[in-house]
């Protein structure tokens, strides 16, 4: 059922996307591109469609059912589109399954050296079929598996956001979580979903634009590099750790990582025929990054960094050539000015949005320049330190930062100098010291980047005769490493900038593969041991999820079973009346609770005043205030809890121990999670 | 595109080849080594 309303948005939202495309006359030509793109801005307009229906209270699934339709109905020129890219997506595949028929007829060494005069064409897809059909096939099924433990910022921020705006069929402010005022556009479709009562449609969005990456890193590495590059991009993708993790869970990280090489592919396709629909194009969709994560406007800069010096470079040149074809296709100022403007556009509504609620259209950076409501300046300095806290090395502490020059804050602790050129192997080898720490295990099997990278990218020093595009592509994404390496060192939020060096590491696999003998048997096996390691840790995380999948165990058992914060949530949902809400300490992760929650812990937001509370009848004021009527504690992530001198702490023993706060329940392996009641006053509870 | 000579001399191909195969199978090393410590209680 989930997988037929994916359907069913998908068919509504892509051509509708490509009927805006070609209103504007920026749709690309060629079928698979078109198909991209189309999603690309299908997607970000029906997330805005979904965002005006809630901002004015009508996001029933009627008002979403009324919505598709006419987004279907408008799109309805271009339905063919959908056809088109599946059988040409269908045929890529049977082509494949042919190869070892070509293969067997074959005469012996007939391999040259050109990419164009290679192996057969069809043998292109082996890699493709081998090894990203079983990675699709497995993360299908973790994207199918009910939201678990791995799921962490989809429990707690981006489906529980998204459930609250289903459940109130209204989009509002979440004052207690900060992130609601992020650019929501995934959000958005997941809300979707969720409308229908559909969690498994919510999550294959994401699961989704991992497809449209890797088919956008494919189509790069075929039409810029070479064409044995092709599947080897894909490769290369499909087989990174992380990109895996994220395609079975409803992050919304793969919305940056796909419309950002989406835009890339539209670039390099300007940068080659220099038509000012194609920048364009290449502008609207990178804008459309900045839709899913502020990070989206890094790559939307930087990509348009890009496009100002192809420009002065090719004014340049042909100033001084006597050529009179040049002329015809020289770049305009109008036409760089153009795509600023119109990427920017269809980003804009969600930064106005964050300002007139806020106040701070980046809310809650920058909180020095724009403030910002219910944020304070303490709260500002702890959050920046969390984020600056990730990579190698300790920050050092708060006091001795204050106290350093501006300029030397940016080169102490994991940012010294020599940590960022030994970055590229810590990042590979050690992705614990760049990513929530969950263990060794755990971190390389899911937050890791893989070796691929740091192999494949390495090797292209040595190999001469680089495409143009390839080295485009990483004059692009050095200022992103930058970036990336001077504010936040966690790794997923590189993947959005590394993956546009995929065509190119897919390109050096192709390369390495035809160097010659040794070479080949080298690369062979590298290439083999890794993607045969990336199958099988993949098929490990998933084979848990095959029986709630296909129906054989329920979803309560699974649940249960594997999520210690579900069994607090189910009694949460059957016992409290539906317009409870619930304060949590130590557990962000609200999404099954299927009510209100509001995350109390004083690091969120400045709702509960607790240094200004004088006793516990001040924090059930509050709480009566704020509509709080119970609350959850998870004593694991709250060390000291029953005796740390800490304001917070204290008050909430103090609540307990006058009964003002009254034990429902408690639940976990080690009875860690405390249900509490508020009393109401005169004594009701 | 251009017709370009893939091949690469003999000492090219196995410092490349060398590095890919030899970061893929460290990479692979790591995982098993975190891997044993994790089923060890490490």
């Amino acid at each position: 059922m989930g997988f037929l309303i994916f359907l069913i948005i998908t068919a509504a939202a892509v051509p509708f996307g490509a009927q805006f495309l070609r209103l504007l006359r920026i749709s690309p030509a060629a079928i698979p591109e078109r198909f991209l793109a189309s999603a690309t801005v299908g997607y970000v307009l029906i997330g805005y469609a979904t965002l005006a229906l809630g901002l004015v209270g009508k996001l029933t699934p009627w008002g979403v059912a009324l919505m598709l339709a006419g987004a279907g109905l408008l799109g309805l020129g271009n339905w063919d589109l959908l056809w088109e890219a599946g059988l040409q997506l269908t045929n890529v595949l049977l082509r494949g399954l042919r190869v070892k028929v070509i293969g067997a007829r074959k005469a012996p060494g007939d391999v040259s050296g050109t990419p164009d005069e290679g192996e057969p064409r069809s043998s292109n897809h082996v890699p493709a079929l081998l090894v990203v059909v079983p990675m699709l096939i497995l993360t299908l099924i973790l994207a199918l598996e009910p939201p678990s433990g791995r799921d962490f910022d989809g429990l707690s921020e981006h489906l529980a956001q998204a459930a609250f705006y289903a459940r109130h069929h209204v989009v509002e402010p979440l004052w207690h979580d900060h992130h609601s005022q992020f650019p929501s556009n995934m959000q958005m479709l997941y809300t979707l979903g969720l409308s229908f009562g559909s969690v498994s449609a919510a999550k294959l969005f994401e699961w989704f634009h991992g497809v449209l990456a890797l088919v956008a890193a494919a189509l790069i590495a075929r039409r810029f590099m070479a064409r044995g590059a092709t599947a080897w991009a894909a490769v290369v993708l499909a087989t990174t750790p992380m990109f895996m993790w994220l395609m079975g869970v409803s992050y919304v990280d793969l919305g940056v990582v796909a419309y950002g090489l989406v835009a890339l592919l539209a670039l390099l396709e300007w940068e080659r025929d220099r038509q000012p629909g194609q920048l364009l194009l290449a502008a609207l969709v990178a804008g459309c990054a900045g839709t899913v994560k502020m990070q989206g406007l890094t790559i939307f800069a930087v990509l348009g960094l890009g496009a100002l010096v192809i420009m002065l470079r090719s004014r340049r040149e042909k100033s001084g050539s006597g050529d009179p074809s040049h002329t015809t296709s020289k770049p305009s100022w109008g036409t760089l000015a153009a795509a600023a403007a119109i990427g920017l556009l269809i980003c804009a509504p969600w930064y106005v949005k964050s300002a007139v609620y806020t106040g701070n259209p980046v809310y809650p950076f920058a909180y020095g320049i724009f403030g910002g409501k219910h944020w304070t300046a303490n709260q500002a300095v702890g959050y920046s330190r969390h984020q600056l806290e990730f990579g190698l090395g300790e920050l050092p502490p708060q006091d001795v930062l204050d106290r350093m020059p501006r300029w030397k804050k940016a080169f102490v602790g994991p940012r010294e100098p020599w940590k960022w050129l030994f970055a590229p192997f810590g990042v590979t080898y050690m992705p614990w010291e760049y990513e929530v720490n969950l263990g060794q295990l755990p971190n390389l099997l899911m937050t890791s980047v893989g070796p691929l990278y740091l192999a494949l990218l390495g090797a292209l020093i040595l190999i001469r005769g680089k495409p143009r595009a390839l080295t485009l592509s990483l004059w692009l994404f050095l200022p992103l490493w930058i970036w990336w390496f001077l504010s936040m060192q966690l790794e997923r939020y590189l993947l959005p900038s590394l993956v546009l060096t995929v065509p190119a590491a897919g390109y050096a696999a192709y390369r390495g593969l035809h160097s010659g003998p040794v070479g080949r048997q080298l690369f062979k096996w590298a290439l083999g041991l890794w993607s045969m390691t990336a199958i099988l840790i993949t098929l490990w995380i998933a084979a848990p999820a095959v029986p709630v999948v296909l129906g054989i165990e329920s979803r309560d058992d699974y649940l249960t079973r594997s999520l210690d914060v579900y069994a607090p949530s189910k009694f949460i949902r059957e016992h409290t009346p539906p317009e409870a809400r619930v304060a949590t300490y130590g557990e962000v992760r609200t999404f099954y609770f299927d009510r209100d929650a509001f995350w109390a812990e004083s690091g969120h937001s400045d709702l509960i005043p607790y240094q200004q509370m004088k006793g516990p009848e001040d924090l059930l004021k509050r709480y009566r205030e704020l509509g709080i009527t119970h609350v959850l504690v998870n004593v694991r992530y709250l060390p000291g809890f029953w005796e740390a001198p800490d304001q917070t702490l204290g008050l909430l023993r103090q609540a307990m121990d006058r009964r003002m706060l009254v034990l429902m329940g408690s639940f976990g392996p080690r009875q860690n999670y405390l249900l509490f009641e508020v009393r109401q006053p005169g004594g009701r509870t | 595109m251009p017709k370009i000579d893939l091949q690469m001399p003999l000492w090219q191909q196995i410092v490349v080849g060398v590095w890919a195969l030899g970061n893929v199978a460290l990479f692979v090393r790591q995982i098993l080594v975190a891997y044993a410590a994790a089923l060890g209680g490490g």
